[in-house]
């Protein structure tokens, strides 16, 4: 099949004139009858260039506009002690001094927030992948079944919150009401600070299950099915094809969901700031909603911004730590 | 299907790049452009607006000056955080409502427009109005950075009804404890339960009851000292007083449990207990009413003063107008202001029957119509009997730090002396601006 090749410079028929004239061609100081120095021609490849930018220009304008000045303005704000009204004062590095030594918050929440990130992880993985399993089987009507856990996934996360606080009442609640059948007093599980960072992981497992659950359907479909028949001809049992078959050619996928699930749970806010506002106390209290309560509630733009930057330095390590580990335990067949 | 080389016929890339770029021209120069002409203002306010007697003064006044008024209607649900956002854009709208707790720490970040030449100008007189109503915007520097049109003290919404088939003693209809102090008020609580079905109180949910149950305990201070510098709830009058608010739910069982309630207001639900009849006594400013007046179907409700102890206190929550500085109507907004805190527009809205007008004259118009509560003139006596928590630019920082440890409080697990004491030193930190 002939294919174009559009990086290599068209050529001028044989015979025919340049359309401009050869580098050097308007020496200096030459000029025109009328006496006007002629335009200097740009080359086809730096036209190629000009119009490449031209068409990508409004994007970068965008990207730097609304990325990279937020980011950098952000990271100058972190340095001063901005409220958003009056000018800032430059204050160094002091804002991160006091977040690591005095804010008695930012230890609890943190911690609040690596225990809802690797049990959302878990969870969400573990539970993904075992529906995966389920939804690649072949049976009839089992795109209802990937329907239906995936829909919380594009769900409205006010929704979800809602529909869950009412399960969660204690007393009249679905789920007290079920252990009431069997003679369990249920807990008062978004108002005890021992069960509520739970419940609301449980919640959000349930409503972003659905997500890898498609992603690894995905990669079970993409398996050959001869390296199943090869396994069985030699005997090998259901549990031992998992195990040396199907989760080492899952891995990539694996590896892409950590990362991601883990960069989306270390942001949760949505869920918390329906369910509990972060209590009861502190029980439930996550980075990003404090976060959010020290800039929007308190105004105390500065403190905040060095709180993201903290964020972004957490993340970025421990995405560059499973960057580094890939080559350990993920297969690419 | 291959992609088409060129473009369509009468369509050169040339004219898409051009219109593309007249295009964006366009939106630029419209984005320039101000939403309303210099003819009207803005006004911000966490309520409904059309419909209610605010919407029909500011129709009134519209039609009597020209001033076209753009209502930006904004939930009640974080308002003030909603408020800070525009207030930091550099475009706010030309008038707002304003928390009160807020006034102090926006006054001294100079964000809000001093109204003291307006109000000389235009002959407003001191003696007019309730005084902790006229003093309270006015500033240690001396400036009037907003005005309070009204105030809603805090007190006991409760159903008659159920006192009467109880068979406790009305409260009082004055304002006063006798035979209405703590033990009289938690008493009457026991009675009014009817486990399954009722509870006799809902207060802690309240967050005005930290600072009345302070005051009225013996602590003048409430939760932070007069200059907002110390956090006195810590106090042993405090102390005591949060955890008698703690004890109606987990030692005497009167109050409903803090895990039945919601984290979040917007749905009225606490609210929702008072009206639906599972709750014989609440603790509310005096903005719920109308809610009350509109869902209350099945009983007679009523308002009581805040029961004493030591001492007999409400909070009123002050009804703040304020223009903040980088609008850019102030004369216009002015205009609405006046309107609404003097003569006409006042009157109007005193037709709500939810808050007590600043204005003595007009608060003598707060007369009750035949309908719940029959006991109106409470409220203006409330005023009389009325606190107000100290503030200062770091309060806001303070409370995230001790209001969610309450919590464990509320819900029985640690007492309040064990909170309290333990988290002072980081409020009085956070007093101080340390972090």
């Amino acid at each position: 099949m002939k294919t174009s090749q559009p990086h290599l410079r068209p050529r001028p028929p044989t015979g025919s004139t340049p359309t401009s004239d050869p580098p050097g061609a308007a020496s200096r100081g030459a000029t025109t009858p009328e006496g006007v120095p002629p335009r200097r021609a740009l080359s086809p490849a730096a036209r190629r260039h000009l119009t490449g930018w031209l068409f990508i220009g409004p994007v970068v304008l965008g990207v730097i506009a609304f990325q990279f000045v937020p980011v950098a303005v952000s990271g100058f704000a972190s340095l001063t002690d901005w409220n958003g009204m009056t000018s800032p004062h430059f204050k160094g590095v002091s804002n991160y001094v006091t977040l690591f030594t005095e804010d008695p918050l930012f230890y609890v929440t943190l911690k609040n927030t690596l225990v809802f990130t690797l049990g959302s992880i878990v969870l969400t993985i573990a539970l993904g992948l075992a529906l995966a399993l389920l939804a690649n089987q072949p049976i009839r009507g089992i795109s209802i079944f990937r329907a239906a856990f995936f829909t919380p996934v594009v769900t409205n996360v006010v929704a979800v919150g809602f529909v869950w606080f009412w399960l969660y009442r204690p007393g009249d609640g679905l789920f007290d009401g079920l252990l009431g059948l069997v003679g369990v007093d249920g807990p008062a599980w978004l108002a005890d600070a021992h069960w509520a960072l739970l419940a609301v992981i449980l919640v959000a497992v349930w409503q972003g299950v659905g997500y890898p659950m498609v992603i690894l359907l995905s990669g079970l479909q993409a398996i050959p099915p001869s390296l199943y028949e090869a396994a069985r001809v030699d005997g090998a049992s259901s549990w031992t094809r998992f195990w040396r078959i199907t989760l080492p050619l899952l891995t990539p996928q694996l590896f892409f969901l950590t990362i991601m699930q883990f960069i989306t749970s270390f942001q949760v806010f949505g869920i918390i700031y329906v369910m509990t506002h972060g209590g009861p106390g502190d029980a439930t209290s996550v980075y990003i909603y404090q976060v959010y309560q020290v800039a929007f509630s308190q105004g105390k733009f500065g403190y905040a911004s060095a709180m993201g930057w903290v964020l972004f330095a957490i993340v970025g390590l421990v995405t560059w730590a499973q960057m580094r580990l890939e080559k350990r335990w993920v297969f690419y067949g | 299907m291959p992609l088409p080389t060129t473009a369509a016929p009468g369509v050169s890339r040339r004219t898409v790049l051009r219109s593309a770029a007249a295009g964006l021209g366009l939106a630029a120069t419209a984005g320039c452009m101000t939403a309303s002409g210099s003819d009207a203002i803005t006004l911000l306010d966490w309520e409904t607006v059309p419909g209610t007697p605010l919407g029909d003064a500011i129709e009134v006044f519209q039609k009597k000056t020209g001033i076209r008024v753009d209502v930006q209607p904004t939930p009640t649900s974080d308002y003030d955080t909603k408020l800070r956002t525009v207030m930091s854009s550099g475009a706010p709208p030309d008038i707002v409502r304003m928390n009160d707790d807020y006034v102090r720490g926006y006054s001294a970040n100079g964000q809000l427009v001093d109204l003291a030449p307006f109000l000389r100008q235009d002959g407003f007189r001191s003696a007019d109005y309730f005084e902790r109503a006229w003093r309270f915007p006015i500033q240690p520097n001396g400036e009037h950075t907003a005005l309070c049109v009204g105030t809603q003290p805090c007190v006991i919404f409760y159903n008659v009804d159920a006192f009467r088939a109880a068979g406790v003693p009305l409260p009082p209809t004055t304002w006063t404890d006798e035979n209405w102090k703590w033990d009289d008020f938690l008493a009457a609580a026991k009675k009014l339960t009817v486990p399954g079905k009722r509870w006799g109180v809902l207060m802690y949910d309240d967050t005005s009851a930290e600072t009345t149950c302070t005051v009225n305990n013996g602590d003048p201070t409430g939760i932070y000292s007069a200059d907002g510098r110390e956090f006195t709830l810590a106090s042993p009058a405090g102390i005591e007083g949060i955890q008698w608010l703690a004890d109606l739910t987990h030692k005497h069982h009167v109050q409903v449990p803090w895990s039945q309630l919601q984290p979040d207001s917007t749905t009225n639900f606490d609210d929702s207990l008072f009206v639906q009849g599972k709750v014989a006594m609440v603790s509310r400013a005096y903005g719920i009413a109308p809610y009350f007046s509109q869902n209350v179907k099945d009983f007679t409700w009523d308002i009581a003063p805040i029961p004493g102890n030591k001492g007999q206190t409400t909070i009123a929550t002050m009804i703040v107008w304020a223009l903040p500085k980088q609008g850019r109507n102030h004369h216009q907004a002015w205009q609405l202001l006046k309107f609404l805190s003097d003569g006409e527009g006042a009157e109007i809205l005193a037709r709500q029957h939810n808050y007590v007008p600043a204005n003595h004259e007009v608060a003598r118009q707060l007369r009750s119509n035949g309908k719940p509560p029959a006991h109106l003139d409470l409220l203006s006596a409330a005023i009389e009997h009325a606190t107000n928590e100290n503030v200062s630019p770091n309060v806001d920082r303070a409370r995230t730090i001790y209001r969610p440890q309450l919590e464990s409080v509320w819900n029985g697990e640690k007492s309040a002396a064990e909170v309290l004491t333990s988290v002072k030193g980081q409020v009085d930190r956070a007093l101080a601006g340390k972090f």
